[in-house]
């Protein structure tokens, strides 16, 4: 005679084997199933455009840091344009050569 | 001799365009695709949930990121797949098991009374075998939130860890570990419903 846990115990280790037994099975999947999810993506149009996908499949830190560098250039950029302005300024000025104020 | 082109080789084909080659993709791992399904999902719905499975896998290609492997990722998306199923499916939030032994056919119950009485072992084997055992399976499982469900198919019937249980509902560690915790509750309270009305007391 059982004692109702014990039952209970039973009852469960049973359904889990049957589970088991059942988990064996191998599926039978019809030949054109690839093909045919592929005819519905294509009638449904969710093809991936090619080139913009690649901006999605950029991972988030790599694109991160590509754009940081793309900034930090800018401003390398942008200071080096100011200095040779300065410079070409400075010499219009000062240097003889350059120098449309002077008197001579 | 052709030489199969490997998994990240198609996924570039089909992110440039190439729809085409998420059909060789796709039948290197449809039986995977399938198994997963059947475990879960009713057998007039596999076909459906496994279509809408792989328009899923599809659409979410760009997002894989090949931390884990093309297998792993895929298993997860399909899992997902199940459980929004039951989500979507499932009209038992709060269940007070009251008609559970009213739907009981008497062969389950038969089937029920044998289990729990009877020590044999070769009769044990031969009883799990019975179409009873998953009848009884699914009619528990019918009384079984979706969130109940998939935790104890994984946890609690396929063996999988909590960590890995979690990574394929997309929960977190702890939540999956409270879940697990209620669900066996919850099944171990049904279970005690079927024992405690049974006919048969030896």
């Amino acid at each position: 005679m059982f004692s109702k846990n014990e039952k209970t115990e039973k009852l469960d280790f049973a359904l889990r084997e049957a589970y088991k037994e059942n988990s064996y099975y191998e599926p039978v999947i019809q030949l054109e199933w690839a093909d045919s999810i592929v005819k519905k993506i294509q009638e449904n149009d969710w093809n991936y455009t090619p080139n913009i996908v690649f901006i999605d499949r950029l991972n988030i830190p790599f694109a991160s840091a590509i754009a940081i560098f793309c900034g930090l250039l800018s401003i390398y950029a942008i200071s080096e344009t100011i200095d040779a302005a300065d410079f070409l300024i400075t010499n219009m000025l000062f240097n003889d050569q350059f120098n449309f104020m002077s008197t001579s | 001799m052709k030489v199969e082109e490997s998994d990240s080789e198609l996924i570039m084909k089909i992110l440039s365009g190439d729809s085409n080659s998420f059909a060789p993709l796709l039948r290197r791992y449809q039986g995977l695709i399938f198994k997963i399904i059947m475990k879960y999902i009713p057998q007039n719905q596999i076909e459906e949930v496994s279509q809408e499975s792989a328009i899923r896998i599809f659409k979410a290609l760009a997002n894989f990121n090949y931390k884990s492997s093309f297998k792993t990722w895929l298993t997860t998306i399909v899992t997902r797949s199940c459980y929004d199923y039951w989500r979507k499916h499932s009209k038992l939030q709060e269940d007070n098991f009251s008609s559970l032994q009213n739907e009981l056919t008497e062969s389950q119950q038969d089937w029920i009374d044998s289990i729990t009485s009877d020590s044999s072992i070769t009769s044990f084997n031969e009883q799990i075998k019975k179409d009873e055992a998953k009848e009884v399976l699914d009619l528990l499982f019918n009384h079984l939130g979706a969130e109940d469900r998939m935790v104890l198919t994984l946890i609690h019937l396929d063996g999988y860890s909590i960590k890995d249980a979690a990574e394929q509902l997309c929960w977190s560690e702890s939540n999956t570990k409270v879940r697990s915790f209620r669900a066996k509750l919850r099944l171990r309270e049904l279970l005690e419903k079927l024992v405690q009305e049974g006919k048969v007391n030896v």
